[in-house]
């Protein structure tokens, strides 16, 4: 437990030191071009931007906030946060590498692997894209051909459907509230597309939880022996 | 000076680099230390081997995916920066939108003829600060967050299981219904990736393939993508 405490203890102090100096170098980019090129935005058209984006980002970001770190370790979290790309690549790995190893993600030994899954899936990524933005002349002319173009367009659609798939068949009851509701949401467009993650699991979280209690109330009057 | 000059020139690539090199430094360091865990939890060198490999081949067809995001990003943003933006911190998505923001406030247009210097600045500003409540969330709040969340759930273990699989689902229909609604490839994808997997985990349950639990995501998405390029020839 002990030991858990210190693994905790430092998973926290790396990601938030961490966190805290990738984003400074991320702002070398444009400070780069304000101090060598003096490039600077117009003063109003930075304003009008950056008002846009924060009403428009802030939400977007407490609700990937509330969504994802329920299901990735803390570690896993802080190197998403630095390397992106984390519905359509770093969850999927993290998933499947529990799946091939048959852990519990709420497990410690769950957590441990899907750390290093994440982490390894970071690394992987960075190196194809390395190899990409090497050979950026002959891949351009290859994955610019229409056809190809259009099927690599789909390859969020086709992982979900492949993950859905998988999720179902591990829990099927417990995916049957958030596919009704998830239907029900972008069918009845009353949020904007950007939101339609934290309301869907919003109302899901909600119902399946009441559903779960009732569930669990009407079983204890049944057999009030087993309790 | 063309801003697309400026946007290729060898200071942009340097900075980019730079921040590639903290990114892989702390996924290395993090890997490492949980690795050291993983040696006091008495975890199988065999399950962390598998668990890697898992993780490596699930990650090479989404990761071609981002190569493509860069072709068509890179003529308009150059590519330091549509690398920096795309492989680290964010996503398609995410800067496409932010970038076309800052050029709009600029009155101008992403790419478009009147496309500035200036306005290229603030898209670049705009993206690069637009994740700061992301990465203020995580360094002030995750801690704190996830200690609750285990509070509330962790004495029940099927409660605990039925709401992370049910914000799983919720995270899936995102993408699966707007698909399905809308019609045309992104339903073909999500159709033929599903009964592919559908087919797979037949064969990891009945035949005991269980090798295949590491190919399964990427070859339904493989075959998906590949169909959906032949139904256009």
């Amino acid at each position: 437990m002990n030991k858990n405490k210190s693994y905790e203890d430092s998973v926290y102090r790396l990601g938030r030191v961490s966190a805290i100096i990738f984003f400074l170098a991320t702002l070398m980019l444009p400070a780069m071009l304000w101090f060598k090129w003096g490039l600077l935005p117009t003063k109003e058209g930075f304003i009008a931007g950056i008002s846009v984006i924060a009403v428009i980002i802030i939400p977007i970001l407490i609700g990937e906030f509330l969504s994802y770190a329920p299901i990735v370790g803390a570690a896993g979290y802080f190197v998403m946060l630095l390397s992106g790309n984390w519905m359509n690549i770093k969850i999927p790995a993290s998933i499947v590498a529990l799946e091939a190893t048959e852990l519990d993600s709420n497990s410690e030994e769950g957590d441990v692997i899907s750390t290093m899954a994440v982490a390894t899936s970071a690394i992987v990524t960075e190196v194809i894209i390395i190899a990409g933005v090497l050979l950026l002349t002959p891949f351009s002319s290859f994955f610019e051909q229409p056809a190809i173009k259009t099927g690599f367009e789909q390859i969020v659609p086709a992982l979900f459907g492949a993950l859905y798939i998988a999720t179902l068949v591990k829990n099927p009851k417990a995916a049957v509230v958030p596919t009704i509701v998830g239907f029900a949401i972008v069918m009845s467009q009353v949020v904007n597309s950007l939101f339609f993650i934290p309301v869907i699991i919003a109302i899901s979280v909600l119902i399946a939880t009441v559903i779960y209690k009732i569930g669990n109330r009407k079983q204890t009057i049944e057999e009030p022996s087993n309790e | 000076m063309n801003y697309l000059e400026i946007a290729n020139s060898r200071p942009m690539y340097l900075v980019t680099l730079f921040i590639l090199v903290l990114l892989m430094a702390q996924a290395v360091i993090f890997f490492r230390m949980a690795m050291k865990r993983a040696k006091e939890l008495k975890i199988e060198k065999q399950v962390i081997h598998k668990a890697v490999k898992a993780a490596a081949i699930t990650t090479i067809v989404p990761s071609i995916a981002i190569i493509i995001g860069l072709i068509s990003l890179s003529p308009i943003l150059g590519i330091p920066v549509s690398w920096a933006r795309l492989g680290m911190a964010g996503s398609m998505m995410y800067e496409l939108t932010v970038a076309a923001i800052g050029a709009q406030a600029m009155g101008t247009e992403l790419g478009g003829a009147m496309y500035s210097p200036q306005a290229f600045a603030n898209s670049v500003w705009l993206m690069t600060l637009g994740v700061t409540p992301g990465f203020v969330l995580a360094v002030l709040f995750l801690r704190k967050y996830k200690s609750g969340i285990k509070k509330a759930v962790s004495k029940d273990t099927t409660f605990q299981t039925l709401i992370l699989t049910t914000i799983l689902v919720s995270v899936q229909m995102n993408f699966i219904a707007p698909a399905v609604i809308g019609g045309g490839n992104a339903l073909n994808a999500v159709v033929i990736a599903a009964v592919v997997m559908a087919v797979l985990t037949v064969c990891m349950v009945k035949l005991k393939w269980s090798w295949l639990k590491e190919y399964a995501l990427s070859i339904s998405m493989i075959t998906a993508v590949g169909a959906i390029v032949l139904m256009q020839i």
